[in-house]
């Protein structure tokens, strides 16, 4: 009898743990960006989480589509727990309600961070810019393009240019290499006699650019000497130049744009309180500054600057050597402007 | 006479050219497949076998192997299961309507194939299935019928009827005389149809990319979404892989029609 | 009698699978292409707003309090149902830059921060955007469930501010392009399928057995490889450092590698590999039921052997060709893959387009049009090509 009673229960907590090791192992679904970008938040953070709470993390990519988002919580049919939205998705999708609104508990003090990185619905999952970058081999020293001026000289610096085959990021460099002041620009940008006079200005490249809409194939393009001069997000250039020792540069400044993305929790997602808990861990600066040391992007707390070495600090574009020449993405003008914009863009890009 | 030698010379190398056009370029990614560097190049630069098993290593692409094939066999069940009653139906019965039948059948076959997508889609959202391997054998299976349907229905038309009639005289009810008798003399058709609907739903990728996200992804989608981010060798690899197992399936085929000929030809004799 | 009862049990087998297809298919797509000119998310969540525009002009000026106070009252109700983010997107796509406006508002009326009376005066001070006419001339549009505004877009039109229809300005013009852009692609490609196919499909049928097999199977392979994996092999074949680059190189032709890959060139090269097969089975088929004895007969009686054919062999395999054409023709319509891999930005098709709005903003009326359009398109051409062949063949007929 004692035997059959210890045997049951030694079944039954074997039973309770396992149900308990099944539960604790209900993975999260982080969407991000996909490719390079992924793998360093798997390398960097994600891994570390699950090694520390056994909570396993799926990884998905996607475009950052609000509007999929929306549908999911609408058709009562979430799929995602946690999400990196670019900023002005943030905006609509945070008002909209479509994601959790986050507490001090779960952020620690506002006062720990960057301007622009904590977000009522958000925190920074990285601070990107877009530059101007190009091929060392081709042009030495004093030959290299300064700015986006040059970047549009096809006489100076003939052969072909790579661009992101978009309206965002696109229009602002056409309108730099027009002399438009950073400062200035969403108030010439805003106007339609800005828009006409930044599409006039790629009329002029049309002819020079080869076109990329995955960062990959931007780098390839640069890597295969197809072009020897693109637009790119700057991570991606500093860690082919720094890791495959690829003879790459970015003109920092040329001048640059730089926005946020953000890491939210989806209301009413499956593993909703699994995903705040992860962005609670994620909020410690340590785990923040895991990312940052793989990948040349800023995150939100300002200790997690601290903890990156200072030789690779300098590859970030929130290092105050860069920043001096970069400005923010205006996220209110885009999220208003985005869908007209980028239909006249592929207007003109099939003209 | 030798301008018609000449003629039929002519006529045989235009032929050559034109097959090859058609068939080297899924030869000439055999050797750049088997490249031991990182970049696709012609001519290939060293030999090595490290992108195949790079695909093995990357846990993505077994798993979306294993999405592709339990779709794609569930979609031959099912499309068997409704495509043979159909089959026989439309191949034996003589009623009105058949051709407004024929053309509600064959409709997923012409509609664009981004159409049926997006509105599969739409559809399945409502439902709360995106995302889940149901949905895509449901559409599969819509695309995968009317190919497979003119399998059975082509051998059943040749099928001798009153070999039925004589089983029901020898009293075997209408179950048995279709297992016993209809099912083993249509079988290479029917296996052919199989075979088919497989591969429509294996190598189908607009549908996928619609329908499946995350971890349900399958096979072509991943390829999809990799040649868009780049082409890498692993990408030629599979490409590869791919054209390899059709090949195979198309010599089943090959082998299974030899063998309706020579049976139908004992069939009848 | 028997006969029929037979028949009836029979035409029933095929009810599951009518069943299946009409359910899970048919359904699907009409209820998809309805959203063409579906305009319930507008006319459902501001109902009394539209309500209280009736009769009102913009030429008199903003309207009054009655309109305001429906309006809060609306943008709560549809931020409660978790609306105002669909409702705010439609508002922006008509007038731009009130996205904020809309959501913003609804956040308010929601949280019942908008209760002063005449609430007008405290939404005007609070969201100044509500000044614009234009928005309150849109609203006012909408009170039927019913709109042609995706219909209209997507033939380049719109409604102009007197409700007339107007063509968009010419830097927005995009679809008419496409659309003709997708016919001429297809056009191109089912021509040269045509020309390339009737030599080599003579060639099948007039070699030995044994040959005509093995050509026949080299024809039949591409078709049972997946469409994605012959058009990511063009993308390998065609690049900087490709086959033919390498190879064009290494003979000395060119002294630079050429752009071949996302060009028309190779959209044309991958769409007519895939398709060709295709055509050449359907010639092939008619070409084997025609008498070699024709083509004898003419050659004896001394007619050039080019004439001979041109005479005497075209027009009996024509039908064949006219049908390998209709089905080139129709795949190459819908065609989506191929374009938007091997094809640059100039050569996408309606597809790409169908699937960006769907994929990227889930604006379903917008995508929905664009493929009502297309399934229009290709009906015409399929009964094109179907009153072809059948006043062809009458004239064969009478000839």
């Amino acid at each position: 009898m004692r035997t059959y009673l210890q045997a049951v229960s030694a079944a039954a907590i074997c039973l309770a743990t396992s149900t308990l090791a099944a539960s604790a192992a209900d993975p999260v679904t982080v969407v991000g960006w996909g490719g390079t970008w992924d793998k360093a938040y798997k390398d960097g953070v994600w891994d570390k989480y699950t090694e520390k709470t056994g909570v396993p993390i799926v990884m998905e990519e996607w475009g950052g589509e609000v509007a999929k988002v929306r549908a999911q919580v609408q058709a009562g049919n979430i799929t995602y727990d946690v999400v990196s939205v670019e900023a002005p998705a943030m905006e609509v999708g945070c008002a909209e309600g479509l994601f959790v609104p986050l507490t001090p508990e779960i952020t620690g003090d506002a006062a720990n961070y960057l301007p622009g990185t904590l977000h009522e619905c958000g925190v920074a999952s990285d601070t990107w810019a877009t530059v101007l970058a190009y091929n060392t081999k081709v042009y030495k020293g004093d030959a290299a393009p300064k700015s986006w001026a040059d970047f549009w000289n096809v006489e100076k610096f003939p052969g072909k240019r790579g661009l992101y085959q978009q309206a965002q990021f696109t229009l602002e460099n056409a309108l730099m290499a027009d002399g438009v002041k950073r400062e200035d620009m969403y108030k010439v940008l805003a106007t339609p006699e800005g828009v006409d006079r930044a599409f006039a200005m790629l009329d002029k490249i049309k002819a020079h650019v080869v076109w990329w809409s995955t960062t990959t194939q931007g780098i390839q393009n640069l890597d295969s000497g197809e072009v020897a001069l693109s637009d790119g997000f700057n991570a991606r250039i500093t860690n082919e130049a720094i890791n495959e020792k690829k003879p790459y540069a970015i003109a920092w400044d040329a001048g640059f744009f730089y926005g946020t993305d953000y890491w939210a929790v989806v209301k009413g997602a499956p593993h909703q309180q699994a995903g705040l808990d992860l962005l609670k861990w994620f909020s410690i600066p340590e785990n923040q500054a895991g990312f940052s040391k793989l990948y040349a992007y800023g995150t939100g707390r300002k200790e997690a600057a601290d903890l990156i070495p200072a030789d690779w600090k300098v590859n970030l574009p929130t290092s105050p050597e860069h920043l001096q020449y970069g400005a923010s993405y205006d996220n209110d003008f885009w999220t208003e402007h985005k869908e007209a914009l980028e239909e006249r863009f592929k207007a003109w890009l099939a003209k | 006479m030798s301008a018609d030698r000449f003629r039929k010379w002519l006529m045989y190398a235009y032929a050559a050219t034109l097959l090859a056009f058609i068939i080297l370029p899924l030869l000439i990614v055999i050797p750049m497949s088997l490249t031991s560097s990182n970049s696709l190049a012609f001519p290939t630069p060293g030999w090595s076998l490290r992108w195949y098993a790079e695909l093995w290593v990357d846990q993505r692409w077994p798993n979306a192997l294993w999405n592709s094939v339990v779709i794609g066999l569930s979609t031959t069940v099912l499309a068997l299961l409704l495509g043979i009653p159909a089959a026989i139906g439309l191949a034996w019965g003589d009623f009105a309507g058949k051709r407004i039948l024929y053309a509600i059948i064959a409709a997923p076959l012409v509609t664009p194939v981004v159409i049926v997508g997006v509105a599969a889609f739409s559809f399945f959202a409502t439902l709360g299935l995106v995302g889940n391997k149901l949905s895509i054998i449901l559409v599969h299976t819509a695309m995968a019928v009317p190919v497979m349907l003119t399998t059975v229905v082509a051998s059943l038309s040749t099928f001798d009827r009153t070999l039925v009639r004589a089983a029901a005289s020898l009293g075997a009810g209408t179950i048995r005389t279709f297992f016993k008798v209809v099912l083993p003399l249509i079988a290479p058709g029917v296996i052919t149809g199989a075979i088919i609907a497989f591969i429509i739903s294996f190598d189908e990728v607009v549908v996928a990319s619609f329908l499946s996200t995350g971890a349900e992804r399958t096979l072509p989608r991943m390829i999809f979404s990799g040649v868009r981010e780049s082409i890498s060798p692993a990408i030629a690899a599979v490409a590869v892989m791919l054209i390899a197992f059709s090949a195979t399936l198309l010599g089943v085929i090959a082998i299974l029609q030899g063998r309706s000929q020579t049976l139908r030809a004992r069939a009848s004799a | 009698m028997k006969r029929r009862q037979r028949g009836g049990m029979l035409a029933l087998l095929t009810a599951p699978l009518i069943l299946f297809v009409v359910i899970l298919f048919l359904w699907p797509v009409a209820r998809f292409l309805a959203l063409a000119v579906d305009n319930s998310d507008f006319s459902n969540n501001l109902p009394r707003t539209i309500a209280a525009l009736a009769g009102w002009k913009a030429d008199s000026g903003l309207p009054g309090e009655p309109v305001f106070a429906a309006l809060v009252e609306d943008l709560a109700d549809a931020r409660r149902a978790g609306k105002e983010g669909v409702l705010a997107q439609l508002v922006n796509q008509r007038v731009v830059g009130s996205r904020f406006l809309v959501i913003k508002t609804a956040k308010d009326a929601a949280d019942g921060k908008l209760t002063m009376r005449p609430v007008r005066d405290e939404v005007l001070s609070k969201q100044g955007g509500w000044k614009n006419i234009d928005l309150w001339q849109v609203i006012a549009r909408q009170q039927s469930a019913r709109t042609d505004y995706y219909l209209l877009a997507s033939l380049d039109l719109k409604r102009g501010a007197d409700n007339s229809i107007e063509a968009v300005s010419a830097d927005r013009a995009i679809f008419v392009d496409a659309l003709l852009r997708t016919i001429w692609i297809s056009i191109v490609v089912t021509v040269i399928c045509a020309v390339l196919a009737v030599p080599l499909a003579q060639a099948i049928v007039s070699a030995p057995p044994a040959w005509s097999k093995l050509m026949f199977a080299l024809i039949l392979f591409p078709l049972w490889t997946s469409l994605l994996v012959r058009t990511v092999i063009w993308i390998i074949v065609l690049q900087k450092n490709g086959p033919v680059n390498s190879t064009l190189l290494g003979l000395g032709i060119v002294s630079e590698p050429l752009d071949l890959i996302y060009t028309r060139f190779s959209l044309y090269l991958a769409m007519v590999q895939v398709l060709l097969p295709m055509m050449v089975l359907s010639v092939v088929a008619v070409m084997r039921r025609v008498p070699t004895t024709y083509m004898r007969a003419a050659l004896s009686l001394g007619a050039p052997w080019l004439t001979a054919w041109r005479r005497v062999q075209l027009p009996l395999i024509l039908p064949g060709i006219l049908s390998g054409g209709a089905i080139v023709f129709v795949f190459a319509l819908g065609y989506y893959i191929t374009p938007t891999l091997v094809g640059g930005p100039t050569d996408q098709m309606i597809s790409s387009y169908i699937a960006f709005y769907t994929n990227s903003t889930l604006n379903w009326g917008m995508g929905a049009a664009l493929s009502l359009q297309l399934l229009m398109i290709l009906v015409l051409f399929a009964l094109l090509f179907w009153t072809a062949s059948v006043l062809f063949r009458r004239k064969a007929h009478v000839a």
